[in-house]
């Protein structure tokens, strides 16, 4: 059962690029900025499930701060060990200058 | 190996590798900073990427803390008083492309440790590559592996003139950003062994490093990276030693093993470092990280470790088992006497569908030393019929000393078959008392005992390895029952 | 929903929820000082400790995000009420505690207390009567309030407390129920118990806790117990709070000389539990049996953390865990063995067995040994698998379906530790709880 969140404002991105989108208990999900496009995914490393939206955004590329895990913020897919597998990945779209993410 | 040793041939309790040689040394300046990175990187030749790799390394290093969750004491660490470079002046020399010989201090150091580095004393059957301090000073045996395609060369040399390969594996299985030692070595390792065996190749001799330290005050940073292509094996071996110093040493090693389709590996690991004497003072700090890919398909590798010296180990040799069908294997006896802390053990992540995985650890602990196991087993919810089978036993050896086992082990799949099982307890003195009665003497009758509690072990190791093994830990032992 | 702005640094968190300083200042009103004094001193520890987080070694596998503390309000004390008409199963004791939302009872139906033989009193009540009694065990001997974050809470704030005595060489016939239930939406219920059983003195106590699955509660519990010299005691913990509720137990139990403590926990409730139990063998000759069963289906999380300790020579401890996992469910299980310097002459064994019944569903399981003396035989052995094929293969060739194969597989696995409940009614409901997870 999918429903679309809404989830922050086109111009919460203005002097960042990424938030951490909060639903409750586990449902906390990263929101990133690249070259204008948004992108949802986790905010859990697959490695040892710590929140990790924090960590260094390189072009599509996130990397975890703890252990370096990276993974592909388009697709979720993991790119590097010690990432144990890829991240969920959410739609995202934009409304009226509202972002929405599909939970 | 051992027969050449004649000189050291007395078992006694003293640590006998313990001299110190008198050579002639080419060395940075204490501390840790870019300059020095970029110092050593130039010394070594290497290009552009790795320095800047080193960087990116250094950089990270800088914002970790360095952990303190292993059951081990120790003090603080000064980052900013160890030399991350030190040579022996003629090889230093002779990498600038000069044509030196080997230092004789450097050839009688490792002739005293049983370790020829000269092609025409070579031993039968082991390739040999020799480390000391920061550099790599020998390889051995190079035509007959040259001949099967072979690379098997420091990775200092491997970086200059196999640098696709070293590119695309290094780091790939232990990146830079994996845990602090792991970092510290990425910046500033010196050097290491590097082996690559073609597809379908069995290699003929074992492969084997020994590394020594010398120099005072000195980390030593090696790299170790061996990849074994499909359908190839390969037997490595490694050793250890270094002189005795009332002060602690940092050794942070980083080796990383690749296993593509259906190849084999197997490492075998005699440590030996000094460690520290009856009162805990001086000895190695040995940081070390281990782990094995299991890339392919049916892929298998072997960790068999024997730890015997350092005053503190910290190592987990591991497995990704990422490959289907592929298996991976943990042996390790692990004694510790005097005040010697040893946190160690072993992860095996089942990624890759029929993985199967073996743990046997075997520690004993003797005066007041601190013997840890430490282990993970993981099964991944994509990983269909996995199985795990892990012993982990412990023989305390006296009433002052510790032994613990922590294991840790999580199964995401219906289909996975996991067992643990660990016991600690008193060295058997049903058996004692049954050798005894039969007219041998204390000591002989522990030394068998101990023997067989590690015997599962040793019969994984090549004949000459084992020999040694038994040696060792004999030596390890004289003087620890009242 | 909100949205958090990224900041590099966090800061430090010590309230957790609604257990703050204000809701602080209304607990505990009117208190005699005995207990005022360790409730603020728990509320110091409390202050000077920081709230969980994912990163704390203690909490990676059990996110404290899965507990919504901020949706609970801090309640003041519970009042006494009259107890109300007799529950099922009351006759088998001779004491019930009934602890709800609007108060708790105390029913002394055989007279055991009336007749001296036990004592059950609300806390505040026993510090002013039995001062002298209570007294030595009010300093946390066994449950320091530096323990945990959730002990020095609980501590701070409990709005529930008991006292349990038996004195030197009774026998409590029935035994005593303590039934907690709750209902309604964010209540907290923070119970605190202190159990002494004099010298000689023998008796069994069942917990058991109940909620309808769509009241979302919380409960942060405290337990402690005292077995003074050769006391024997059964405990049984029967945690069947619903799904929505979540709880964070601590409880340990002291052995001294000679006596014996079977503790049986069985958690089938919660949506998010995180326990931790342990055991203190303390005299020559203690004696500690833990047994616990669990079953973590849906989304059920359940974390477990076992301790045996010996810090005596001439101690014994066994341990046996068994529990499932199904669908998204998730279970934690470590135990840890440790024999403290000069505990010679130990014998401790730790049995953790996990079934994982569907992919996606998850077990860890971390047994560990921490030796610190020699003349001991410690041992653990722990497995993850599921039950097995060859056996629902036998019993499907002798004509059995399918379902019925596993669901007397999983009775066979369960009732290794189901068969040592004493209570005949409790054992068939873990019947119940299992057929019903496995769809008979």
């Amino acid at each position: 059962m999918k429903e679309w969140m809404e989830a922050a404002e086109v111009s919460d991105f203005d002097r960042t690029n990424r938030k951490l989108v909060d639903f409750g208990g586990l449902q906390q999900i990263g929101l990133f900025k690249v070259d204008d496009e948004f992108y949802a995914i986790s905010a859990y490393c697959t490695h040892q499930q710590v929140q990790m939206v924090h960590g260094y955004l390189d072009g599509h590329e996130l990397m975890c701060p703890l252990h370096g895990a990276r993974y592909d913020i388009r697709s979720g897919e993991a790119l590097a060990l010690p990432a144990m597998g890829p991240v969920k990945t959410f739609n995202v779209k934009i409304e009226d200058q509202k972002i929405f993410i599909e939970v | 190996m051992a027969d050449i040793d004649t000189e050291n041939k007395l078992v006694d309790n003293e640590y006998k590798y313990g001299f110190v040689s008198d050579v002639e040394m080419d060395e940075a300046p204490k501390g840790l900073n870019e300059d020095i990175i970029r110092f050593i990187s130039e010394k070594k030749g290497e290009p552009e990427w790795m320095l800047e790799w080193r960087m990116k390394a250094y950089q990270w290093w800088l914002t970790k803390d360095e952990p303190r969750w292993a059951l081990l004491d120790y003090p603080e660490i000064d980052y900013q008083d160890i030399r991350y470079y030190s040579a022996p002046k003629q090889m230093s020399e002779r990498f600038k492309g000069e044509d030196g010989e080997l230092d004789p201090e450097v050839k009688r150091a490792f002739e005293k440790l049983g370790i020829p580095v000269e092609e025409q004393e070579r031993l039968q059957g082991v390739a040999v590559d020799a480390v000391f301090d920061s550099v790599s000073v020998a390889t051995t045996h190079r035509e007959v592996l040259e001949e099967h395609g072979i690379i098997f060369c420091s990775i200092s040399e491997a970086m200059r003139e196999h640098p696709d390969l070293v590119r695309k594996y290094l780091g790939s299985v232990v990146p830079y950003t994996d845990n602090f030692f792991a970092s510290l070595n990425s910046a500033v390792f010196t050097d290491g062994s590097f082996a690559y065996i073609p597809p379908g190749v069995r290699c003929p001799v074992e492969l084997s490093t020994y590394f020594r330290i010398n120099a005072m005050d000195t980390g030593q940073f090696e790299r170790t990276l061996i990849v074994a292509d499909k359908g190839s094996y390969v037997s490595y071996l490694e050793g250890c030693t270094a002189p005795m110093r009332d002060t602690n040493q940092l050794h942070a090693a980083v080796v990383e093993l690749i296993a593509l389709d259906d190849a084999q590996i197997k490492y075998a690991t005699i440590q030996n470092w000094y460690a520290g004497n009856a009162e805990g003072v001086g000895g190695i700090y040995n940081f070390v990280t281990k782990r094995g890919h299991c890339r392919g398909r049916n892929a298998k590798i072997s960790w068999t470790q024997v730890e015997a010296g350092a005053a503190i180990t910290w190592k987990y040799p591991s497995c990704i088992l990422q490959g289907d069908g592929s298996t991976g294997e943990f042996y390790s006896v692990a004694v510790t006497n005097n005040r010697m802390q040893a946190d160690t053990g072993t992860k095996m992540i089942h990624i890759g569908n029929n993985t199967k995985s073996t743990i046997v650890s075997k520690g004993i602990s003797a005066d007041q030393s601190k013997n840890t196991y430490r282990g993970m087993v993981q099964i991944m919810p994509t990983a269909e019929n996995c199985r795990n089978y892990s012993i982990c036993d412990s023989m305390l050896v006296g009433s002052e000393c510790s032994a613990n086992t922590v294991p840790y082990i999580e199964a995401e799949n219906s289909s996975a078959i996991v067992e643990h099982e660990a016991t600690t307890s008193r060295i058997n003195e049903d058996q004692l008392f049954y050798i005894r009665s039969r007219g041998i003497d204390e000591e002989s009758a522990i030394n068998l005992v101990v023997n067989g509690f590690c015997k599962e072990v040793f019969k994984q190791l090549p004949m000459e390895f084992a020999v040694e093994a038994t040696k060792l830990l004999e030596m390890k032992l004289e003087g620890s029952i009242g | 929903m909100s949205t958090i702005d990224l900041a590099p640094e966090r800061a430090v968190d010590t309230v957790v929820g609604p257990f703050d300083e204000e809701a602080f200042n209304v607990c505990g009103k009117g208190e005699p000082s005995l207990l005022r004094a360790k409730r603020e001193q728990g509320f110091h520890v409390y202050k000077n400790l920081p709230a969980p987080t994912s990163f704390d070694e203690e909490w990676r596998r059990t996110n404290p995000r899965l507990f919504p503390f901020a949706d609970f309000r801090a309640g003041g004390a519970l009042p006494r009420i009259e107890p109300d008409d007799p529950g099922e199963h009351d006759e088998d004791f001779d004491v019930v505690v009934n602890v709800g939302n609007d108060g708790y009872s105390i029913n002394d139906r055989t007279g055991a207390i009336r007749g001296g033989q036990v004592m059950v009193l609300p806390l505040a009540e026993a510090s002013e009567s039995c001062a002298d009694l209570i007294e030595p065990y009010l300093n946390g001997q066994a449950l320091p309030s530096d323990w945990d974050k959730f002990v020095a809470l609980n501590d701070a704030f409990w709005n529930f407390g008991l006292f349990i005595y038996v004195p030197p060489g009774v026998e409590l016939e029935k035994g005593i129920h303590l039934k907690y239930s709750m209902s309604g939406d964010g209540n907290a219920l923070v119970p605190q118990v202190l159990i002494v059983l004099g010298e000689q003195s023998q008796a069994s106590i069942l917990e058991s806790m109940s909620s309808p699955d769509d009241a979302s509660c919380l409960s942060i519990a405290t337990k402690e117990i005292y077995l003074q010299p050769a006391a024997r005691l059964t405990f049984v913990t029967n945690q069947e709070w619903g799904r929505g509720a979540c709880q964070i137990a601590n409880d340990m139990a002291m052995v001294d000389s000679d006596a014996q403590i079977d503790w049986i926990t069985l958690n089938f409730g919660t949506g998010v539990s995180k326990l931790k139990l342990g055991c203190d063998v303390c005299g020559s000759g203690a004696c500690a049996e833990l047994d616990g069963l669990f079953f973590c289906n849906e989304k059920q999380h359940i974390d477990q953390k076992t301790l045996q300790i010996h810090s005596a020579p001439h101690t014994y401890s066994r341990l046996l865990y068994k529990g499932a996992v199904q669908d998204e469910g998730h279970s934690v299980y470590q135990g840890v063995i440790q024999a403290r310097p000069g505990a010679v002459k130990v014998d401790a064994y730790q049995t953790n067995n996990n079934l994982v019944l569907s992919n996606g569903a998850k077990a860890d399981t971390i047994p560990g040994l921490l030796i610190d003396a020699d003349d001991l035989k410690c041992s653990h052995g722990a497995t993850i698998g599921n039950l097995d094929p060859d056996q629902v293969f036998y019993m499907r060739s002798r004509g059995l379906a399918e379902v019925d194969a596993r669901r007397l597989l999983m009775r066979g696995f369960y009732d290794e530790v189901a068969d040592r409940i004493p209570y005949a009614w409790v054992r068939d409901q873990v019947h119940r709880h299992v057929d019903a997870r496995l769809g008979v």
